[in-house]
């Protein structure tokens, strides 16, 4: 597919590649170059995808693999709002790609931006922050994952894709739908400004409060009944003595 | 009962900074019978200490070290944590660590990640030196605001 294919949003550019090491790796790459904020890096492929922890995003051909570079002049405290950004952006992305087979009855988003299809993950994000050297402000790298057409076998949560469900969709198609959200989002955001907004919205499209679930960070583990998130965007858990937990970093998982 | 308490503290205390000089670790947290007792090697050491020399530092009382995080998050070389969240010192499970005790660093150099909301945040050096303290281990809860590094 070409470059001219792929309608982006006023104001976003796009760098193409066939074959890339990681999306996240090539936005930063740019960063550090002087790249100007609101670039998407697509890749066909990618030989070192990154999840969390430094573990594998495997990365089949025909799903979408892609990082938004920006630049904000918001605290690194309030740039983290945008893994509720990303996660509501790829939300929005699927519902609309899956319309007609009415999808969105069965999405649910796990904290903080897993995309789950009736309880099977199908897209995940990660994002990365770092001050530029040449003193221009933070740098945020949004990278999302999206199973279009296939899905890793043994990842360390249950997975699907959106051809399994009846909705094909090429990764360029993928990559306007996503690109469109989350240019909205991003705007109603507002560098924080509209949190509020994006808040509600998040909870609007979350698993079912109420829900066990287990988190697991560096070998520990907490079981606890989900309660949303705070007024920051972190989760929020009841533990066995009905105690509030406020957890900011960990793999969250469903127990049935 | 408050004398009895005290003991306790001293004693444990004493014990935890016996088992910090023998492990090498940087700090010791432990919760016992609703007591919670932290002890940490921050005392700063000049700028031309060896890192060895630096490790054989007396470890720090209950009390002083309450007060020597306070005077940390002052320090101008100090590296302070601008979210709540977790640390990590490499790159990625099993990788080298960005800096240890010793480490010469440059204005800006990366010296630890804060994994918040599954976005892993580069912390930068404000000022280019010697890493004389590191006040967390892998994989810590961190506090808004809280020292994490002290570059002399």
């Amino acid at each position: 597919m070409s470059k001219s294919d792929i309608a982006l949003p006023p104001g976003f550019r796009l760098a193409q590649f066939n074959t890339l090491d990681s999306t996240m790796s090539e936005a930063t790459r740019q960063a550090r170059s002087g790249a100007e904020s609101q670039l998407w890096v697509w890749a066909l492929q990618q030989d070192e995808g990154r999840g969390r922890s430094g573990r594998e995003w495997e990365s089949l051909e025909g799903n979408l693999f892609t990082s938004l570079l920006l630049r904000l002049d918001c605290p690194v405290a309030t740039a983290l709002q945008l893994s509720l950004v990303a996660g509501i952006a790829i939300y929005d992305a699927v519902a609309d790609l899956g319309h007609e087979a009415h999808l969105s009855d069965q999405l649910e988003l796990k904290w903080p931006n897993d995309l789950l299809l009736s309880g099977e993950k199908i897209a995940g994000v990660l994002l990365e922050s770092f001050e530029d050297a040449g003193g221009k402000g933070l740098v945020v790298v949004m990278g999302t994952g999206l199973n279009l057409s296939s899905h890793p076998d043994q990842g360390l949560y249950p997975a699907s894709n959106l051809a399994r469900h009846g909705v094909s969709a090429a990764p360029g198609q993928g990559l306007a739908v996503l690109a469109a959200k989350t240019a909205d989002w991003l705007m109603r955001w507002d560098q924080g400004k509209g949190f509020a907004q994006v808040r509600a919205a998040w909870l609007k499209r979350s698993l079912p409060l109420g829900q066990t679930l287990r988190v697991r960070l560096d070998g520990k583990e907490l079981i606890g009944v989900y309660a949303g998130i705070d007024e920051t965007g972190a989760l929020r858990l009841d533990d066995e003595t009905g105690a509030e937990r406020v957890i900011s970093a960990g793999d969250v998982f469903v127990t049935s | 009962m408050a004398k009895k308490t005290s003991q306790i503290d001293q004693s444990l205390i004493r014990e935890l900074a016996d088992l910090l000089g023998e492990t090498g670790l940087s700090e010791i947290e432990i919760e016992h019978e609703g007591l919670r007792v932290r002890v940490a090697r921050t005392a700063l050491a000049p700028a031309t200490a060896p890192p060895q020399l630096a490790a054989a530092a007396p470890a720090p009382s209950f009390e002083a070290l309450a007060e020597s995080k306070n005077e940390l998050a002052q320090h101008p070389g100090t590296v302070i944590s601008p979210m709540v969240g977790t640390a990590f010192r490499a790159p990625e499970p099993g990788a080298a660590p960005f800096v240890e005790v010793g480490s010469t660093v440059t204005e800006g150099q990366t010296v630890m990640i804060i994994e918040a909301m599954k976005t892993m945040n580069q912390i930068p050096t404000p000022r280019g030196g010697t890493v004389t303290a590191i006040l967390v281990e892998d994989g810590q809860p961190v506090e808004f605001g809280e020292p994490l590094i002290v570059i002399e």
